[in-house]
C-alpha cells in the first residue's frame, strides 16, 4: 500500500480542525467587539436570569445513558455474528448460526423487557 | 508523471472533491434549498434577491456571520464554550472518509487496475461512520454544559439522550444489512446489491433506519433539542455569529453523510435501477466518454452523478419532512425509540436470518 488508509482519516481530521479554528479566528478578527454588561448576560428573553445555573435534571437521562451502553455493546457484538453468516451458509451451518443468534437475542430481549417492566422507558410520569 | 505522483494526486483529488463538495457546494446549496422549499410549502417567496433565484443568499449569510461580533457571555466556561463548535465540525468532516462515491474504476485507463473512489479503505467500513458520527454527542453535551444556561443544559441533555437512543435503532437496522450483504465494507455492500437492492429484502430495516437518521441529525420531527417554543433553541442558545454557523454547517454536512449512507446501504449506491445495473445498459465504468474536439471524460462520471442524484433526493426528503410533519413530544420520542424501533430491530434481525436460512434449506 503506497498511501496508508489512515492518512486520509488524519487529513480529514486536520481539515475539520482547520475549518473550525479558521472560521472562529476569522470571526474574532473581522467581527466588531463592543462589550457591555447587558449584552453579555445569559440569555433569558430580556429579563434578568432566575434560578440556579447548575439546576437538577431528571435521573432518567442518566439511566438512558447506562442502558445505552449495555445495548450498544450488544449491538456491536451482533456485527461479528452477522459477518459469519455467509461463510456458515456456504458450509450448510445456517441452523447453527440461527440458534446461536436466537439465544443471544433472547437474552438481549429479556433485558429490554426487564427495563420496560421496571418503567425505565416511561417518560410520561 | 510517474506512478507515485499519480497515486498522490488521486488521493488529494478524492479528498478535495469530497471536502469541497460537502462544505463548498452541498451545505450552502442545501441551506438555500431548505429555505426555498419551506417558502414553497408555506406559499411565500423565500430568499430571491441575492443572485439569481437567491442562490447567493447563503454566501451573503456566511459573510454576515463572519463579520458578526464574537460574543462570549459572562457566565460561560470560556474554553469549552469555544471548543464545542470545533468538536462539532471535526466528526462531521471525518465521517465521510469511508463513503465511496462511485464504483472502483481505472479512470479511463489511468490506472492498471480499478481503484476505489473512497478516501480511506478501512476494514471497519460503515462501523467507522457510526463510531465517528456518535462523537457528535460530545460537542452537544459540551455546548450545553459550557453555556451555563438552563435552556442550553436542558436542550443538550435531551439531544444526547435522543441521539444515543436512536443510534441503537440505526445500529440494529444496519446489522440486518450486514446479514443480507455479508460485509461491512460499503463498496462490497453496494456490489452485493447489483441485481437486488437491499431495500426489497430489507424494507423493515429501512423503516427503522429512516426515523433513526432523522433523530441522529436532530431534524424535525425529532428536533426536540431545539424545540423553540420550550427551550429557545436548545443547546446553542448562547451561541451566535460564527460559532452558531459551525453548528449549522455541521448539521448539513451530517445530513449529507447519513443520506449517502442510506443510499449505499439500501438503494444500491451508484447502480442504475433496482434490477438493472449500469453494466447491463452498456456503461463501462472503466471506459471513456468521447466529447467534441477530441476531449474525453472517464465514464465513471455517470454512476457518480447518479449517486449524487440519489443522495440529493434524500436531502430533499429531509427538507420535505421538516415542513410537513410536526414535532413529537419528548415522551413520544423516547417511546418510539425504545419501545417500537428497538424491539422491531431485534425482530427484524431474527426474521431476516430465519427467512434466508430456511430459504437456502428448502
Amino acid at each position: 500500500m503506497l498511501i496508508s488508509d489512515y492518512l486520509g482519516v488524519l487529513v480529514l481530521f486536520f481539515l475539520g480542525l482547520l475549518v473550525g479554528v479558521g472560521a472562529l479566528a476569522a470571526a474574532r478578527f473581522l467581527g466588531a467587539s463592543r462589550f457591555y454588561p447587558n449584552k453579555n448576560s445569559p440569555y433569558e428573553c430580556g429579563i434578568p436570569s432566575e434560578g440556579a445555573e447548575n439546576q437538577r435534571f431528571s435521573v432518567k437521562f442518566y439511566l438512558v445513558a447506562v442502558s445505552f451502553i449495555l445495548f450498544d455493546i450488544e449491538a456491536v457484538f451482533l456485527i461479528p455474528w452477522a459477518m459469519t453468516f455467509h461463510p456458515l451458509l456456504e458450509a450448510k451451518e445456517g441452523l447453527y448460526f440461527l440458534t446461536v443468534g436466537f439465544v443471544f437475542l433472547f437474552v438481549l430481549t429479556l433485558g429490554l423487557i426487564y427495563e420496560w417492566r421496571k418503567g425505565l422507558l416511561d417518560w410520561n410520569v | 508523471m510517474n506512478e507515485t505522483m499519480i497515486a498522490w494526486a488521486f488521493f488529494a483529488g478524492k479528498i478535495l472533491l469530497l471536502f469541497g463538495l460537502a462544505f463548498g457546494f452541498i451545505a450552502p446549496i442545501m441551506v438555500w434549498v431548505e429555505r426555498r422549499v419551506c417558502a414553497l410549502i408555506q406559499d411565500r417567496y423565500g430568499p430571491n434577491r441575492v443572485g439569481p433565484l437567491g442562490l447567493l443568499q447563503t454566501l451573503a449569510d456566511g459573510i454576515k456571520l463572519l463579520l458578526k461580533e464574537d460574543l462570549r457571555p459572562n457566565e460561560v466556561r470560556p474554553w469549552f464554550f469555544i471548543l464545542a463548535p470545533i468538536i462539532c465540525v471535526i466528526p462531521a468532516t471525518m465521517a465521510f472518509a469511508v463513503i465511496p462515491f462511485g464504483p472502483p474504476t481505472t479512470l479511463g485507463g489511468l490506472f492498471a487496475e480499478p481503484k476505489r473512489l473512497q478516501i480511506a479503505e478501512l476494514n471497519a467500513g460503515f462501523l467507522y461512520v457510526l463510531a465517528i458520527g456518535s462523537l457528535g454527542v460530545y460537542s452537544i453535551a459540551l455546548a450545553g454544559w459550557a453555556s451555563n444556561n438552563k435552556f442550553s443544559v436542558l436542550g443538550s441533555l435531551r439531544a444526547s439522550a435522543q441521539m444515543i437512543s436512536y443510534e441503537l435503532a440505526a445500529g440494529l437496522a444496519l446489522v440486518s444489512v450486514v446479514l443480507l450483504s455479508g460485509s461491512v465494507d460499503l463498496v462490497k455492500i453496494v456490489e452485493s446489491q447489483t441485481y437486488l437492492w437491499n431495500i426489497f429484502p430489507g424494507f423493515l430495516a429501512f423503516l427503522i433506519f429512516l426515523p433513526a437518521i432523522f433523530a441522529e441529525t436532530n431534524r424535525t420531527p425529532f428536533d426536540l433539542p431545539e424545540a423553540e417554543a420550550e427551550l429557545v433553541v436548545g443547546y446553542h442558545t448562547e451561541y451566535s455569529g460564527m460559532k452558531f454557523g459551525l453548528f449549522f454547517l455541521a448539521e448539513y454536512v451530517n445530513m449529507t453523510t447519513v443520506s449517502a449512507l442510506a443510499v449505499l446501504m439500501f438503494f444500491g449506491g451508484w447502480e442504475f435501477l433496482p434490477f438493472l445495473p449500469w453494466k447491463d445498459v452498456g456503461v463501462d465504468v472503466n471506459g471513456l466518454i468521447p466529447l467534441f474536439g477530441g476531449f474525453s471524460l472517464p465514464a465513471v462520471i455517470i454512476p457518480f452523478s447518479w449517486f449524487a442524484a440519489k443522495v440529493a433526493f434524500f436531502m430533499f426528503l429531509f427538507v420535505w419532512v421538516r415542513w410537513t410533519v410536526p414535532r413529537f413530544r419528548y415522551d413520544q420520542l423516547m417511546s418510539l425509540g425504545w419501545k417500537t424501533l428497538i424491539p422491531l430491530g431485534i425482530f427484524n434481525i431474527i426474521l431476516t436470518t430465519a427467512v434466508i436460512v430456511f430459504h437456502r434449506m428448502s
